[in-house]
């Protein structure tokens, strides 16, 4: 079955002829061309490492239809950094050292992104939990938090 | 500023890495990102049983689904394609190493063995057409105990073999039999005599480290330039050579790129498997280039499992904590052994040579057997072997302790390597080091002497605190003379490095990051060589069509091997450089009379005589004209780093829990280690992969675990089962450091990461076990989980009624 | 994934129609269970139909003594909702619990109960605070909408709008999480009405359940104490990597007791 539709991507309008069953990661990576988002689990939705804003919300792309996105605005990481210049975040995640292979971080940072517009100065026990559906297996964590930690300081 | 201080400012500097930026603003390039014309996908179907005949195999209406090209299964593969084993990726070691293809002949050895392969144009549609591939099965007897798999009249997992033995051997007493048995006899003689011994049985369950990015593969054929590949693996050249036996490809026509992205692999990207080979052989076969992305199911269905093993460690101590005699009988579960380079009993092997850890133990007595079962083969995930050994170990070094009345670290400490270079009683060397400051470093750090007061408070308010340490001593990378023999391969660091007319440098090595930061730590150690900024540094790895060979990225080698073949390369290049400066300004210098300095070179002795380094290579590469006499053109060179001896790092992990007794939830309150790296290049760089390989130890000792149910299914296929520790999780871990240089490499740098896991299990272990010492709680298994705990509690309490 | 045809009604009349006269009809109320559900294979709908556009399911109305809920409303919304957090703290919290900030963003109360996985949070609130489920045809009490392990009373073209949540004198939940899912390997919510108590548990057994002896000694006596001696029974509970029967039977008196001991602080 396939149905036309209308998905605002990073403020561009992708007008496609898509079927039904196809996952919103698949739409954003192989439709859009938009490869930042990354797929690391495949059933279940645990990794996070798809993780987009639909409407300015966190969401797992691998846990949507693209049909479910039709009229909606979504926003992935190829969008965060404006005119040239990188959201805070991505500043205090190279600053931090807050990645390594960075499979899982287009995912974190738009995870981030909409949790210190939630709560601009966290403390280190409220990122953590923030963090718990987006894994990652390099770091440890613990420059992930300092990093979040320090962009919401820069951003207040 | 003398020659020794001339550009240090590069090494040891918070450098920010050069790869962030495409990471962090999703321009990464990873293997799902890869696209060609006309790319087919790849679907496995995989055996839903553990162990069954394959009766028939019917694909015709998979074949007739709109949009599938072509369906192949086990038997007709065989025919087109050479099998395993084939030598290149076959340990010189005796073992049994079995016969397998990409796709199970006659019968499937485990649940998730791949039977049958959709290749279509579509993934939804290949996944729509695997499901119509009907697979008559006749169910075998599951062989999923490793102790009863090695019984002479066990159900055999392969019946090219006697038995499902598929590696002994004895770790010490040399390699003569007769040898052994009198080193035995002596170790058991200091046994009747000592005046402890301590006896248990350690189980550390299978686990492993997956990345977070599956496994790919893209591969293309072309009929002029043959095969090009790109794989996520951490030994393209090996896989290079593998594919071109395998497949019958002549080598030059054999190009694998690890893509310049890998979203991690700890290991688990290390062995030549059986799906590249398919992947690659479509490719050829329909030409077409045809692609595979691992599903997560897969990837948990059939790598990434390891640390399967039981030890039967004995140790034999005096009554003042000197350990007198180690005597280990091991058995590990090698799963099917079905996997090129490694074979399942690789891990154990390493592990138990490992086993004494930083401790001098001249009489030991360590034997392993690794069975073949009915389960997917052990590959290798970091602190590779170790990490249960470690783990057998420290509990026991903790037990003895406990037993003598005695502070753990006081016994652990009295028994540390002191000189060095030092070879264990499995022949294992150590370069140098100074394990008894590490460990001090972190008991002072710790406040180890405020902790114990801390603790007899908490308990009297009923609170059960404790601390444990865990410690290891870990291969710095391996050299050849460890290597070629256990794995077939070189241990040398290859680099290539090459000053442009522009005096730009770049640098060429046949290994692959996957998330190391190989860019970063490479241009700081070339900025530090030359004198130039590492903004002038461009570094690229892992094409085999124009790189070096190289052995991997595996076994924390960047910081000892490959960064030392850089440096080897640049002061090569260096000292041609600075032959030629004195034949151009017509002094008579020798090459250690110029300084490198913010891309100039200064003749020393009289600091009017300059160049920048730009020019000079200008001069060189572009002008070669008047050169000295017998001196080539160009500026570029190739150097192969072996070292002098195989080096360590060593770490002593502390660990400080707070256990609930009414739910057996522990919290780890504090997480410290104590690091030994030698000279560092990049402090945020290597910090991190502390850290991060403390958090995989803390993940696998507590959460994760592969489950095999009675008849073999695997329960644990998704991450909702297979749980790894998420931020909330975890606590923050708090990296010191108490370095020795290593006087063996270049820089004095050491190799760090590989082995980081490995003291973890121990230290969280003897925390768990010294809060619940009112209670009578022994740890002896993996993983620590709270029903676990709270179920030792109930007994422990109910036997003391 | 099967192939589907996907539907986005845009009024419950409508949705209803769809899943009296599709073949094999799935509702989609967030999608967060569904769509793994359907990655999976396990599921092979003719047709989905998607509420996210029905009209009147995104509410939220709180009173004195009820908050109302809509069926599409967000675990997120729910967990962030300052009147929600005053009114009944419990339930806030509870929805803050649930998973992680992404399926919080899309789960909806709705699809949790009409799934009614046996390990799930909200059920646990619905029978603790004996709410009461509207859906397009009918009103159910909570005490007779779950019915079985992923059951409950909804007939098959039967959807849910809203639950009504009578607000209690003290209430608590607490819940010892699954490690990965984080759903309740033990949940248990305690609500305490005038004289009455209600002690709800899930994760525990196949269905949530209303724990009878627990409610009777907290009604004599709200506080953590009334539990001390009290025996769980293992038998009939659930089993898996992370609890056997004796280690759940455990947790459940352990649960209760800090849901007592945060219900008297408060609530949460």
């Amino acid at each position: 079955m396939y149905k036309d539709v209308t998905i605002t991507i990073n403020g561009e309008e992708y007008q496609e002829h898509i079927p039904v069953r196809l996952l919103l990661v698949d739409f954003i990576r192989d439709v859009a061309g938009l490869t930042g988002t990354h797929v690391g689990c495949t059933y279940e939705g645990v990794c996070g490492a798809c993780t987009i804003q639909i409407d300015s919300e966190a969401v797992k792309s691998c846990l949507m239809l693209a049909v479910q996105a039709d009229g909606h605005e979504v926003a992935t990481v190829e969008g965060l950094a404006q005119d040239g210049k990188l959201h805070p975040l991505q500043e205090e995640f190279n600053e931090h050292h807050a990645l390594q292979c960075g499979y899982c971080t287009p995912g974190i940072l738009m995870n981030a992104e909409e949790f210190l517009k939630e709560n601009p100065d966290p403390s280190e026990d409220e990122i953590r939990e923030a963090l718990i559906g987006n894994l990652c297996r390099c770091t440890g964590y613990v420059n992930i938090v300092t990093a979040i930690k320090s962009a919401a300081e820069k951003m207040a | 500023m003398t020659d020794t201080e001339a550009g240090k400012g590069w090494l040891g500097r918070k450098l920010k890495r050069k790869e962030d930026y495409r990471l962090t603003t999703g321009k990464g390039n990873f293997i799902g990102d890869i696209q060609l014309p006309g790319m087919l996908h790849l679907v496995f179907v995989r055996s839903l049983h553990a162990h069954a005949k394959i009766v028939n195999i019917d694909t015709s209406a998979a074949e007739e689904l709109k949009g599938v090209v072509a369906v192949i299964a086990g038997k007709q593969l065989a025919e087109e394609i050479l099998l395993m084993p084939q030598p290149i990726v076959v340990p010189n070691i005796p073992a049994n190493h079995p016969t397998f293809g990409p796709l199970a002949i006659g019968k499937v050895k485990f649940h998730g063995e791949p039977v049958a392969a959709i290749v279509a144009r579509d993934k939804y549609v290949a996944e729509d057409a695997a499901e119509l591939v009907m697979v008559d099965y006749e169910m075998l007897p599951y062989v999923g105990d490793m102790e009863a798999a090695l019984a002479p009249d066990a159900t055999r997992v392969h019946e090219q073999f006697d038995d499902n033995i598929q590696y002994e051997s004895s770790l010490t007493g040399g390699e003569e039999i007769a040898d052994q048995e009198a080193n035995d006899v002596r170790v058991a003689k200091i046994f009747e005599e000592a005046d402890l011994v301590v006896k248990r049985r350690y189980r550390c369950h299978r686990c492993g480290v997956t990345p977070m990015e599956p496994r790919g593969v893209v591969a293309d054929w072309d009929h002029a330039e043959g095969l090009s590949a790109w794989i996520t693996t951490q030994r393209p050249h090996i896989d290079r050579l593998a594919l071109s036996d395998i497949l019958s490809i002549p080598a030059e026509q054999v190009r694998v790129m690890a893509p310049r992205d890998q979203g991690g692999a700890f290991g688990t990207k290390a062995p030549f498997y059986r799906e590249p080979i398919l992947i690659c052989h479509m490719a050829r076969k329909l030409g077409r280039p045809v692609r595979w992305i691992e599903s997560r199911e897969e990837h948990l269905m059939s790598i990434s499992q390891e640390r399967d093993q039981i030890h039967d460690l004995e140790i034999a101590a005096r009554s003042d904590g000197r350990i007198l005699a180690l005597r280990d009988r091991i058995i590990a579960d090698g799963g099917d052994g079905c996997e090129g380079v490694y074979w399942g009993y690789l891990m154990p092997f390493l592990g138990a040579v490992l086993l004494p850890s930083g401790y001098d133990i001249p009489n030991c007595d360590i034997k392993l057997k690794v069975a073949f079962t009915n389960k997917a083969v052990l590959s290798p995930a970091r602190s590779f072997g170790s990490y249960p050994a470690r783990f057998a170990m420290e509990r026991a070094m903790h037990t003895v302790a406990r037993e003598l009345g005695l502070e753990p670290t006081a016994v652990q400490r009295m028994n540390l390597v002191t000189e060095f270079p030092y070879t264990t009683a499995t022949g294992f060397n150590y370069d140098s080091g100074n394990f008894i400051k590490v460990l001090d470093n972190l008991v002072e750090k710790i406040d180890l002497t405020g902790f114990r007061r801390e603790q007899e408070e908490a308990r009297k308010q009923g609170r059960y605190l404790g601390i444990g340490f865990g410690l290891g001593a870990e291969a710095s990378g391996m050299a050849s003379e460890v290597l070629v023999q256990m794995e077939n391969q070189p241990g040398y660091g290859a680099a290539m490095v090459r000053v442009d007319p522009r005096g730009k440098v770049q640098v060429c090595d046949g290994d692959c990051s996957q998330g190391q930061g190989h860019e970063t730590t490479v241009a700081q150690v070339v900025a530090h060589e030359m004198g130039i900024s590492p903004d002038d540094v461009k570094h690229s790895q892992g094409d085999t069509d124009n790189t070096p060979f190289g052995c991997g990225t595996i076994g924390a080698r960047a910081g000892s091997y490959k960064l030392s073949a850089v440096a080897q390369a640049c002061r090569h290049i260096k000292e041609k450089m600075s032959r030629i400066a004195a034949h151009d300004f017509s002094v008579s210098a020798k090459p250690e009379d110029f300084d490198f300095i913010d891309g100039e070179i200064i003749y020393r002795k009289d600091t009017n005589i300059r160049t920048t380094f730009a020019e000079l290579a200008y001069r060189i590469v572009m002008t070669p004209l008047d050169l000295p006499e017998g001196e080539e053109a160009g500026l570029e060179h190739t150097a192969y780093f072996e070292a002098a001896m195989p080096m360590i790092c060593f770490a002593a992990h502390a660990a400080i829990v707070e256990v609930d007794a009414t739910t057996g939830q522990f919290e780890i309150k504090r997480y410290m280690t104590s690091e030994d790296m030698g000279r560092v290049i990049n402090p945020q760089i290597v910090d991190g992969q502390i850290t991060g390989g403390v958090v995989q130890g803390i993940s696998n000792c507590i959460f994760e675990e592969f489950v095999y149910d009675d008849t073999g299914q695997q329960l644990t296929s998704t991450l909702e089962n297979y749980k790894l520790a998420t931020a909330a999780d975890v606590p923050h871990v708090e990296v010191t450091h108490a370095p020795t240089p290593c006087p063996y490499t270049p820089l004095g740098s050491r190799g760090i990461g590989e082995g980081v896991p490995g003291p973890v299990p121990g230290a969280l272990s003897n925390a768990v076990t010294d809060a619940l010492e009112p209670l009578g709680v022994e740890i002896t298994e993996l993983p620590l989980r709270p029903n676990v705990i709270w179920k030792l509690i109930q007994q422990n309490r109910q036997a003391a009624e | 994934m099967h192939d589907f045809a996907y539907h986005r009604p845009q009024s419950l009349e409508d949705a209803a129609n769809f899943l009296r006269t599709a073949e094999d009809p799935l509702l989609m109320a967030g999608g967060q269970t569904m769509i793994p559900t359907l990655k999976q294979r396990l599921a092979a709908p003719s047709d989905v139909i998607d509420l996210a556009e029905v009209p009147g399911l995104v509410m939220i109305d709180v009173k004195k003594a009820q908050v109302s809920v809509g069926a599409m409303l967000t675990h997120a919304s729910v967990a962030s909702s300052p009147e929600v957090q005053a009114a009944l703290p419990a339930l806030a919290g509870l929805a803050g619990n649930i998973g992680d900030m992404h399926v919080r963003n899309r789960g909806t109360l709705g699809g949790s109960i009409a799934n009614n996985d046996p390990a799930a949070d909200y059920p646990a609130a619905l029978i603790g605070l004996g709410a009461t489920v509207h859906t397009s045809k009918r009103q159910i009490a909570a005490d007779d909408f779950f019915t079985a392990l992923f059951e409950t009373a909804l007939a098959g073209d039967e959807i849910v709008t809203s639950v009504d949540f009578p607000v209690p004198e003290l209430a608590a939940y607490m819940k010892f999480d699954h490690p990965a899912s984080r759903y309740a390997v033990v949940g248990v919510f305690i609500a305490k009405f005038g004289t009455d108590v209600r002690a709800a548990v899930t994760g525990a057994g196949p269905c949530v359940y209303r724990e009878a002896q627990m409610e009777e000694a907290l009604t004599r006596d709200f506080s953590p104490s009334a539990l001390a001696d009290m025996t769980i029974s293992p038998d009939g509970m659930n089993t898996d990597l992370y609890a056997g029967p004796e280690y759940r039977a455990n947790l459940v008196k352990i649960m209760a007791t800090r849901a007592v001991e945060a219900a008297l602080k408060g609530g949460g």
